[in-house]
């Protein structure tokens, strides 16, 4: 079985947003709207932190694209007191949208601040309903939710794949935050196939996770600036 | 000073006349009051409503606050319901006689301290009208609640802890509720009749009432313990910084049964003004808790202490901001504000003999109801808005929906206090009864002479 | 027809000679009753054949509330096996409060439904009952047979009873 995983190059990620883009659009997230925006209630499956370092003149941008690790001990999962969030065979953390009742315990748990809660029904005023994609549900209010690894788009290959009596291919998969990155920051792939790019990538010695040291075992590997 | 009150040895029947008044008068301040708390409740359940018609986001959480306001106010309410049982139930337990007035009122807020904050996990829920999936019965494919998550622990702690308290409220309250019956007229007759279970008094019925509420005692003692210490998990089974701290357990009982004693003491100074029972809640009584009180503020200011000396020696990346925010940062008024309600107007009042006066431990128990719901609010968000990831931190205020809601279940309390005053006598009436019986033999048998005048040899100590 | 007497007594001591003396004469102890308005210390007035069993009874509630939570914890965990965050389906921690709780609230209703079992109540007949009771003094009530009617108040005279009505 799969495991899905992905690494994410830091030397070359420009901070352009392109991926958060086209994370909303393929996951029809609501757009919150700047008041709600301002009241701290972004909503950016995958969002792009920025860090300054230094003092003027000598300013560094440090950009960095996170989402949700997907992690093996994710300790998002044990507290949901329904069950709303669990980790599947293929080691995505799944979160069930028609059982959360949302009690939020979750996004507190989560150390990576991976999750968003859809605090008002969103609406999508005509004409923008149309540009909704039809592969991922629509979201009430109360529910929280967080980065699929656009499981949708798996599903569709896998289902192929299946159809055409093969295995997926490495790189037919691509989450659209990978897709859309003109610098192709953003690798998906299957962990333990060795022959991916994605596992290639992560072996690295520029790899790294997250706040590795909270035993999170997250399945995104960052690879660090500079030269390995 | 207080003068020494003429020694006051009232008749069975002065007691019940003294207990139960209050039960069948009722005057206009009442009437006046009860308007107050129905419009105070209200607008807990308005401001609800339009909480539920909007969607949750009518509440001032945001990301990275998901909770604020309503589960502060939950455990709040939780934290109060310690006094009562615990109290009542180690105070029966090592047979102290001064429990004696103190049982009921006691009791009563724990049962409604336990029913108010029990509203609030329902009403934090994003989809609220789902409550029901947390209760232990398997949805249409056979999927059960989780019970590794803490919030689940939660919800069989507090019913068994609900189910306990109600039980240990109301089985002493039978033999009242026979007295009541056979004082009472007309409908509060027929609903005392019903309410009293046919209680006649028999010895039977005394030997076994009095083992079940002692067993009751027994067991409702660690139940009440084990309660807060899961709610304190919710937090404490977290990773956020300075949440993941095994201080929290203790840490949150200890401040339980220390806002608990609190809330008891307001209760008691209120209900001896208004229902004029100065001759059963003296001024001992009030001196004996204050004295308990004053050792939990310091059992307080010990655990407080600790959690911040270790974090500050720690001095852990992701803590620090956390702590500096609390102790010099932008909760750092609402952090002092706390200590001072909790710590240093307590103090002296407590602790000096003349201080220790009912008007001012009423001061003091105020303080400390204000200064343990800032604790509360405390423990809660400066985490959340200080999460691991520095580019996630965020700010938090509560919204007008929320601070009605939270503010209005004080109303939502007392109005069911209110009512219960009026339907139960608050002090217990058959345990002042014995407890001047106790002190009459106790006094006898102390006495050289009575050891000659018996009747049959039948003189026994007091039990 | 088995007639009941009640007696008011001012303190216990007097209602413990009255039933030594109607026991001696032949009464039998199960059919007096001693009705007071608070728990009498001491020695039992009237001595009772079958003890209390609540502790027993609390014991049984806190065995099923024990079963009950570990079935609870462990069977509903099995039966929809979820990995949730790496940790075992069934881990005993989580069992074991669970259990914790379910044991004390065991206990909690056994106690409360042993004790409603044990005496009865409720129970709205009309058993002998004088109301004045919750204002202090003892009642006995005696149910004698009719020929003994004469011991019984002989009896009671003799301990100082002032006033004996029968119902």
């Amino acid at each position: 079985m799969a495991q899905w995983g992905m690494t994410i190059d830091l030397d070359r990620c420009t901070g352009c947003e392109a991926c958060v883009v086209a994370c909303h659009a393929e996951n029809n997230l609501p757009v919150v709207g700047e008041e709600q925006a301002a009241n701290g209630r972004t909503h950016q499956w995958i969002r792009i932190e920025r860090y300054w370092e230094g003092e003027f003149p000598n300013i560094r941008a440090r950009f960095m694209p996170v989402m949700c690790q997907q992690c093996d001990a994710a300790p998002c999962e044990p507290v949901c007191p329904v069950n709303a969030t669990y980790h599947t065979p293929e080691g995505l953390n799944a979160q069930v949208y028609n059982r959360c009742v949302g009690t939020r315990f979750c996004a507190n748990n989560c150390p990576y601040t991976a999750r968003y809660f859809t605090w008002f029904t969103p609406e999508w005023p005509s004409p923008l309903n149309e540009q909704l994609n039809p592969d991922v549900s629509i979201r009430t209010s109360g529910i929280m939710e967080k980065c699929t690894f656009c499981v949708q788009r798996i599903r569709r290959a896998e289902d192929t794949a299946k159809d055409e009596k093969r295995g997926v291919r490495d790189g037919e998969i691509q989450p659209a935050c990978a897709q859309a990155c003109p610098a192709k920051v953003i690798t998906f792939g299957d962990m333990t196939d060795p022959e991916s790019r994605v596992s290639k990538l992560a072996h690295s010695r520029r790899g790294y996770r997250l706040l590795e040291e909270l035993g999170t075992r997250p399945r995104v590997v960052y690879l660090k600036e500079g030269d390995a | 000073m207080a003068q020494t009150p003429a020694p006051f040895h009232p008749s069975e029947a002065q007691i019940n006349r003294d207990l139960l008044g209050p039960l069948f008068k009722t005057g206009p301040k009442y009437y006046a009051m009860l308007a107050l708390l129905v419009a105070v409740t209200g607008m807990v359940f308005v401001a609800w409503f339009f909480q539920l018609k909007y969607g949750i986001g009518m509440a001032g959480k945001n990301r990275p606050s998901f909770w604020g306001l309503y589960i502060t106010t939950f455990v709040f309410w939780i934290g109060i319901s310690h006094a009562g049982t615990l109290i009542s139930a180690i105070l029966r337990v090592v047979q102290a006689e001064w429990r004696r007035p103190i049982t009921r009122c006691a009791e009563a807020i724990t049962t409604f301290a336990l029913c108010t904050g029990s509203l609030f996990p329902i009403v934090h829920l994003g989809r609220a009208w789902l409550f029901y999936w947390m209760i232990p019965v398997p949805n249409s494919r056979y999927l059960w609640p989780n019970f590794q998550s803490p919030l689940m622990w939660d919800f069989i702690a507090i019913n068994t802890y609900l189910t306990g308290s109600v039980t240990y409220l109301y089985l002493p309250m039978i033999p009242d509720m026979a007295v009541a019956r056979d004082k009472a007229t007309g409908w509060r007759k027929k609903m005392y009749r019903i309410l009293a279970l046919g209680w006649r008094g028999t010895e039977r019925e005394w030997v076994r009432l009095e083992k079940a509420i002692s067993i009751m005692a027994l067991i409702i003692i660690p139940v009440a313990v084990s309660v807060h210490t899961i709610v304190s998990w919710d937090f404490a089974m977290t990773l956020m910084p300075m949440w993941r701290s095994t201080i929290f357990g203790p840490y949150f009982v200890v401040g339980a049964i220390f806002s608990g004693i609190a809330a008891l003491l307001i209760a008691m100074v209120l209900i001896r003004k208004y229902f004029k029972l100065e001759h059963y809640l003296l001024p001992i009584h009030f001196d004996n808790l204050a004295k308990m009180l004053f050792a939990m503020s310091l059992l307080w200011f010990y655990f407080t202490f600790t959690e911040y000396l270790v974090t500050w020696y720690g001095n852990e990346a992701p803590e620090m901001p956390v702590f500096w925010s609390k102790i010099s940062g932008r909760f750092a008024p609402l952090f002092w504000l706390m200590v001072v309600c909790n710590f240093v107007i307590p103090f002296p009042i407590l602790a000096i003999k003349k201080l220790r006066t009912i008007p001012l431990i009423f001061v003091a128990s105020t303080c400390i109801l204000v200064g343990m719901w800032l604790e509360r609010f405390l423990i809660i968000v400066p985490t959340l808005t200080h999460p691991y990831l520095p580019y996630n931190y965020g700010t938090y205020f509560p919204s007008l929906t929320e601070a009605a809601i939270a503010s209005g279940t004080l109303g939502l309390f007392v109005l069911l206090y209110f009512l219960f005053a009026k339907f139960s006598p608050m002090i217990s009436i058959w345990e002042i009864e014995e407890g001047y019986t106790v002190a009459k033999h106790s006094v006898e048998s102390a006495h050289p002479a009575s050891l000659g005048s018996t009747v049959d040899g039948d003189v026994h100590p007091a039990h | 027809m088995p007639q009941t007497c009640l007696v008011k007594f001012a303190e216990p001591t007097q209602a413990r000679v009255a039933v030594r003396r109607l026991i001696k004469d032949g009464i039998d102890p199960e059919s007096m009753e001693v009705m007071s308005s608070q728990p009498i210390h001491g020695e039992r007035i009237i001595p009772e054949k079958k003890p209390t069993k609540l502790r027993t009874w609390a014991l049984s509630g806190a065995a099923i509330g024990l079963l009950s939570g570990l079935a609870l914890a462990t069977i509903t965990a099995l039966n929809y096996p979820l990995i949730k965050g790496g940790m075992p389906i069934v881990a005993p921690w989580t069992v074991g409060l669970i259990t914790y709780e379910t044991t004390m609230l065991g206990a909690v209703i056994a106690t409360l439904v042993g004790l409603l079992v044990e005496l009865g109540l409720p129970n709205f007949k009309n058993l002998p009952y004088d109301p004045s009771v919750v204002d202090g003094g003892i009642v006995l009530a005696v149910a004698c047979p009719d020929g003994l009617r004469q011991t019984v108040e002989t009896a009671l005279n003799g301990a100082g009873a002032t006033k004996v009505n029968w119902v």
